[in-house]
């Protein structure tokens, strides 16, 4: 499982994976060139950063449009990085041949050697894997203290940073705010919106209390609004007699008009007309009882 | 049209349009027979006033004779209540009652059957009584020349007569 990434400088390195201690065939002399490498980039790094806030600081104008171009001190900082890891890579190697040559002629020793001498070999190789296996159970154990910690450093080491930083700007200089809204499907994001939850946690009253009617008021053109009113259409619509008739109704208008025309019926001929049709009724009604008849419908 | 508003009493207003009963038409009636020895008298004073006009030196009032006189009344009568119930479907007897003479259609009856109606009043005025006998309030006159009477107290013309 080989998954070569190719560095900046064209120099073939492990992939992180490789660096964990699982990775036990992994070769010195890459694990240590890459360490060397990713600390020393990382310094690099730190220490432009470090001049670029120097510069921000003292007032020194930088174009922030305008590539960057590497400080003073980045440069001999990488410079001595180069150096470094060409001289530790050097090291790595001597040292890896080295180490092959000690085993190869330890091992030659300890087999040409008196019993006790391989004796002692197995037994450290014993203990050696004894502990292995120990480093092997309590492994899950140091992960999770680990994890636990890193879960209650992260929050507020992230917290801590983003104190520093003004996320809003950041946000404005950086995100192509037009593009992410034309990738959002706002139609979609709309209708997962319930609005009548929202309505019923908006205190309408409050707003409504808030806002200066007399004013918006003021500011109206009735006329206007009036003249774009269709008043005819509306006026069809509307029961005109309906209300009319139950405006009457409440007024009794027809009291009125007879009080004030005085037409030929006048109350005593109206007396005479109801008392008559009452008797009408009555005698009806004695007709119908003699000839034990039901009284026709709408005859009273 | 309907009336749209009505300028009747409100115990009134659910007696418009139903048919009559027998006491407000004999009432009608009296009135109606009042009404007609007024005009006779008015006819009489009337002719004798032209005549004293026309012969002042001859004039003398004559006498009266009741069958002569009858016969009048029954005649005044009998045009009286058909020109009113031809041109307004209602007598002063009506007026005052709040009554009127419609067709069986509903409209103003024709004035031969006006005429007719009349003369049956006059002459037999005790058909009259079979409207309290009869079940829709029915006189003799009324179910042989099919005509009705209603309460009507408001004063519009019913509309024409049918010439069917």
């Amino acid at each position: 499982m080989e998954h070569p990434s190719t560095h900046r400088d064209g120099e073939t390195i492990a992939p992180i994976t490789h660096l964990t201690p699982v990775a036990e065939d992994a070769d010195q002399a890459s694990l240590l060139g890459a360490a060397v490498l990713a600390a020393f980039g990382a310094a690099a790094l730190a220490v432009d950063a470090l001049g670029r806030a120097v510069r921000a600081a003292s007032g020194v104008d930088e174009r922030p449009n305008e590539p960057s171009t590497p400080s003073g001190a980045a440069t001999a900082v990488g410079a001595a990085a180069a150096l470094t890891l060409a001289m530790g890579r050097s090291m790595a190697k001597a040292a890896a041949a080295a180490g092959r040559g000690a085993a190869f002629a330890a091992n030659v020793a300890v087999e040409a050697g008196p019993p006790a001498l391989r004796r002692f070999r197995d037994d450290v190789g014993r203990r050696a894997t004894d502990l292995d296996a120990t480093w092997r159970e309590e492994r899950s154990d140091a992960d999770e203290i680990a994890r636990r910690i890193g879960a209650a450093l992260l929050p507020e080491t992230v917290a801590a940073v983003l104190d520093t930083l003004d996320l809003t700007a950041i946000v404005v200089d950086r995100v192509d705010l037009d593009r992410v809204i034309e990738e959002v499907d706002l139609d979609v994001a709309v209708r997962r919106v319930d609005i009548e939850a929202v309505v019923d946690r908006v205190d309408l009253q409050a707003i409504v209390d808030r806002i200066d009617l007399d004013a918006v008021a003021a500011r109206i053109d009735v006329d206007r609004i009036v003249e774009r009113v269709d008043l005819d259409g509306v006026i069809e619509r509307i029961d005109v007699v309906g209300i009319a008739r139950s405006v009457i109704e409440q007024l009794d208008l027809a009291s009125l008009i007879r009080e004030s025309t005085e037409a030929v019926t006048t109350e005593s001929i109206e007396g005479v007309r109801v008392h008559s049709a009452n008797a009408d009724r009555y005698v009806q009604h004695l007709v119908d009882a003699i000839l034990r008849r039901r009284p026709p419908e709408g005859d009273g | 049209m309907a009336e749209l508003v009505s300028a009747l009493p409100r115990e009134a207003r659910d007696l418009q349009g139903a048919t009559a009963g027998i006491v407000s038409r004999l009432l009608a009636g009296a009135v109606d027979y009042a009404v007609t020895a007024l005009l006779l008298v008015a006819l009489w004073v009337g002719a004798h006033g032209v005549r004293f006009l026309l012969r002042p030196r001859t004039f003398s009032w004559e006498d009266i004779e009741w069958p002569g006189t009858v016969g009048a009344f029954l005649i005044v009568l009998t045009l009286y209540l058909a020109f009113g119930w031809a041109t307004t479907g209602r007598t002063v007897g009506d007026q005052v009652l709040g009554l009127r003479v419609l067709s069986s259609s509903g409209g103003r009856i024709h004035p031969l059957v006006a005429l007719g109606r009349g003369a049956f009043y006059a002459l037999v005025p005790l058909g009259l009584l079979w409207s309290a006998v009869d079940a829709h309030r029915r006189s003799v006159q009324d179910l042989l020349l099919r005509t009705t009477v209603v309460y009507d107290w408001t004063h519009r013309v019913p509309r024409g007569a049918d010439h069917a």
